[in-house]
């Protein structure tokens, strides 16, 4: 399994930090395919989480397990690979925090989600967008399992696959949420009077 | 020479295509008809809209680029601490 770590450091040094992480490529492979994603992996926590302070803990969490695992990463697809080591850490944090709501990943993750932000909050942030396109009150007005598609999908722009990646869903749903969600969003501006 | 597709089979795949996820074949037919078809044109013109103006939107909260200064510090404090 973790060969690398028990070749001896001479053997180490003389084999190219691509093919072989070593205590030397290790960071070297950790800057080259981890930290490059960072925007993305906080971005996407924050859509995952809605609260700023679990967003930040979340990817710090992503990062110890992405370091420590980045010798058995064969780089291809770095992006997907960090958004399934977020999406595992973050069904290890709610496994944590709240034990007995475990029985389904998916009803877990939108059930916190839908709990952290609480509806104090969600005005807050609301007040906070006086001037908010109406597109925005369109998409804060969505359940947050829809709201949470669209945020990955249209803002963040990541794949059907990289969303249902992270949030643990099959892609058939991700694409049947964020059909809804649009269209959803469609009727909402069609609804809603034009500002001037 | 694909095979031609009327508008409900279209509706169905019309958000996938703005994707670009349409796999296959699918792609080409759907955009042929789009191509024809006045009322399908409409719709896609809506929902191209819709995702242009969704991408438009800040991709993050506010204050980001603290919390991504202290997360490039934290993992260049990683690398440290187990080179150490
Ligand atoms: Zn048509």
């Amino acid at each position: 399994m973790n060969s690398a770590r028990t070749t001896t450091v001479a053997t180490v040094v003389r084999v190219s930090t691509e093919q072989i992480a070593g205590p030397v490529g290790q960071d070297a492979r950790f800057n080259e395919y981890v930290v490059p994603e960072l925007e993305v992996l906080y971005r996407v926590a924050y859509s995952i989480t809605r609260n700023k302070a679990d967003a930040e803990d979340l990817v710090q969490d992503t990062l110890l397990r992405a370091y420590r695992a980045i010798d058995r990463f064969d780089g291809r697809y770095p992006r997907a690979w960090l958004l399934t080591i977020m999406r595992n850490a973050q069904v290890n944090r709610v496994r944590r925090k709240r034990p007995e709501l475990m029985h389904d990943p998916d009803e877990t993750m939108s059930r916190v989600a839908d709990e952290s932000a609480d509806a104090a909050d969600a005005e807050a942030q609301l007040m906070d967008q006086t001037l908010a396109a109406p597109i925005e009150l369109a998409l804060a007005s969505l359940p947050t399992k829809f709201r949470s598609v669209v945020e990955l999908v249209d803002i963040n722009e990541l794949s059907y696959k990289e969303a249902a990646e992270v949030l643990g869903i099959p892609v058939g749903t991700v694409m049947s949420r964020l059909h809804r969600a649009r269209r959803n969003i469609r009727q909402h501006l069609e609804s809603s009077p034009v500002e001037e | 020479m694909a095979k031609k597709v009327n508008c409900t089979e279209v509706a169905r795949r019309l958000q996938t295509y703005l994707d670009g996820e349409l796999e296959g074949d699918w792609k080409e037919r759907v955009q042929a008809h789009l191509d024809d078809c006045v009322m399908c044109g409409l719709e896609q013109d809506a929902f191209s809209a819709i995702k242009a103006d969704l991408s438009a939107l800040p991709s993050s909260p506010p204050a980001e680029s603290e919390a991504l200064q202290r997360l490039r510090d934290f993992s260049a404090r990683i690398s440290q601490e187990a080179s150490s």
